[in-house]
């Protein structure tokens, strides 16, 4: 029954404290966020669940003033990138490194994905720009089109597609792998 | 090249893929929505309310300074309220209110309009004939209305020529007089004084009414004590002859006072205005067109000054309303923050 219902009849129902709802929204959209959240917050299980429960949180708050200018979808991401971006911040403002970082999956010394060792490949995109590395976990995240990703950042498609080109040359030059 | 993009592609979506069965994130966010009552209801018109204040901030500011600039609205609103008939309890209150303050006023020992006061004007100017302009003079006075010149003198001859009047006019006639006279030649100088003699008024009517009453006091004695001796008689006679000095001097003063307030006094003073050297005319191109760039930099050097004068006007005369205006912005954009902080409004994210 849930499942047949619009993200946006959901949060309708939200705001009227319908917790089915809430819960019915959680499990379309909570794995997706906290896996961009973690790699987006070097890979900080514990601060990535914090960056998401306050997604929630912010749902539940406005959920009677969402006006649907955007999509639910792309609210939701926007909410857990700005407060992800506001977490790093912080750090850098503290001038701290992140700690208690989960290494990725399957990264065991020597592991790999396919030709990737995948611990250098996070190391990689850890080293990259705060937008390139956002640009690139964004438009290949696996729940999002392009498209998606362009209405998320606020961006039109081919400027979306320009920078993504360029944010992977710019991988792969440091993973030091023929263009 | 083609395989390896696809992995790295690959590699990527993996580095954002949670598998991790954990407990739910949103349980927190569920208990804030059990818990969330009346009070999220209250918030969500707050905020919906907040999104309109920088437009209500703008229409308080206009309101405001519209109310100031025409205070003549607020007076007709007075005017209104005060001919409309008293029929609620509240109009009535208003209504005594104001008759209370009218008598309050109505109390005082002296209207404005009741004051005596002399005027005085001084006007010099120049005239490049100063006895056309003195001819002139009798001509701006009219004699139906009571107004002459009290004193003139004419003396010196050509650059020294000087004269001088003295016009007595009407205190309601003083402006136009005035006004005419400004075009009789180049002003050099003007001044005006008011001297309130209201007191001195009120002091020589009181003695006067107090002498007028010993006189006739004195009178009836006189005629009651036809009999007395002849000595008493001519005391009285000498007594009344003393205070009916005294009304006449006081009358006298009464009317001279009177005369002073009735009409205001203008002194004129003309001299003859010194003569312009004659411009040379220019000669040649050069000398033509160096005199124009010349005159011309004058006038844009006054333009410029005149819109600097223009806008210190503007940005210090209106000190008060820019201020206004400027907490009327700010506090409508911490009520946008305020709103936008509240609302499900999420910017996108900035690189």
């Amino acid at each position: 029954m849930e499942e047949a219902r619009t993200d946006l009849e959901l949060l309708r129902s939200i705001a009227s404290r319908d917790i089915a709802a809430l819960e019915s929204l959680a499990s379309r959209y909570e794995r997706p966020l906290l896996g961009l959240a973690r790699a987006l917050l070097d890979r900080r299980e514990d601060l990535a669940r914090d960056v998401v429960q306050d997604c929630w949180l912010r749902v539940v708050k406005s959920a009677g003033s969402f006006r649907g200018e955007s999509a639910v979808k792309t609210w939701l991401y926007r909410i857990v990138i700005n407060r992800a971006n506001d977490v790093r911040a912080r750090w850098i403002r503290q001038d701290q490194t992140p700690a208690n970082a989960e290494p990725p999956p399957g990264s065991s010394p020597g592991c790999t994905f396919g030709a990737f060792d995948i611990q250098r490949l996070h190391q990689a995109v850890s080293a990259l720009p705060s937008d390139r590395r956002l640009l690139l976990l964004l438009c290949y995240h696996q729940d999002l089109t392009l498209v998606q990703a362009a209405d998320i950042l606020g961006l039109p498609l081919g400027t979306v597609k320009s920078r993504l080109h360029a944010a992977l040359e710019e991988l792969r030059s440091q993973l030091g792998e023929p263009e | 090249m083609s395989e390896s993009k696809t992995q790295l592609e690959s590699a990527l979506t993996d580095l954002s893929r949670w598998d991790d069965p954990n407990e739910p994130t949103w349980a927190a966010a569920a208990k804030e929505l059990t818990r969330a009552g009346t009070a999220n209801h209250a918030r969500h018109w707050w905020n919906k309310s907040a999104r309109y204040a920088p437009i209500a901030a703008v229409i308080l500011f206009g309101c405001v300074l519209v109310a100031a600039i025409i205070p003549t609205l607020g007076k007709a609103r007075a005017v209104g309220r005060g001919s409309a008939p008293a029929s609620s309890p509240a109009k009535q209150f208003l209504k005594s209110s104001e008759s209370l303050l009218a008598d309050i006023a109505t109390a005082a020992p002296l209207a404005p309009t009741d004051r005596s006061i002399i005027r005085r004007s001084d006007i010099e100017f120049l005239s490049p004939d100063v006895r056309a302009s003195f001819a002139r003079l009798p001509g701006l006075l009219s004699e139906v209305r009571g107004e002459y010149i009290e004193q003139s003198s004419f003396s010196g001859t050509g650059a020294n020529t000087v004269a001088s009047a003295t016009l007595r006019v009407p205190t309601d006639r003083l402006g136009s007089v005035l006004a005419a006279l400004r075009g009789l030649g180049t002003l050099s100088s003007e001044s005006s004084n008011a001297e309130d003699v209201t007191e001195q008024v009120v002091d020589v009517d009181a003695r006067l009414r107090n002498e007028q009453r010993v006189e006739k006091e004195l009178l009836s004695l006189l005629e009651s004590r036809s009999g007395s001796p002849l000595k008493e008689i001519l005391d009285l006679r000498e007594s009344l002859k003393t205070v009916r000095e005294q009304i006449e001097r006081l009358s006298a003063q009464q009317q001279r006072i009177g005369r002073l307030v009735s009409l205001a006094t203008i002194r004129v003073s003309i001299r003859t205005e010194p003569s312009v050297p004659v411009a040379e005319v220019p000669q040649g191109f050069w000398r033509v067109a160096s005199d124009r760039i010349a005159a011309t930099w004058n006038d844009s050097l006054k333009v410029a000054l005149n819109a600097f004068a223009t806008l210190l006007a503007i940005v210090v005369g209106g000190a008060v309303w820019w201020v206004l205006l400027v907490l009327a912005v700010l506090a409508g954009l911490a009520m946008r923050r305020r709103y936008l902080r509240h609302t499900a409004f999420e910017p996108p994210p900035r690189f």
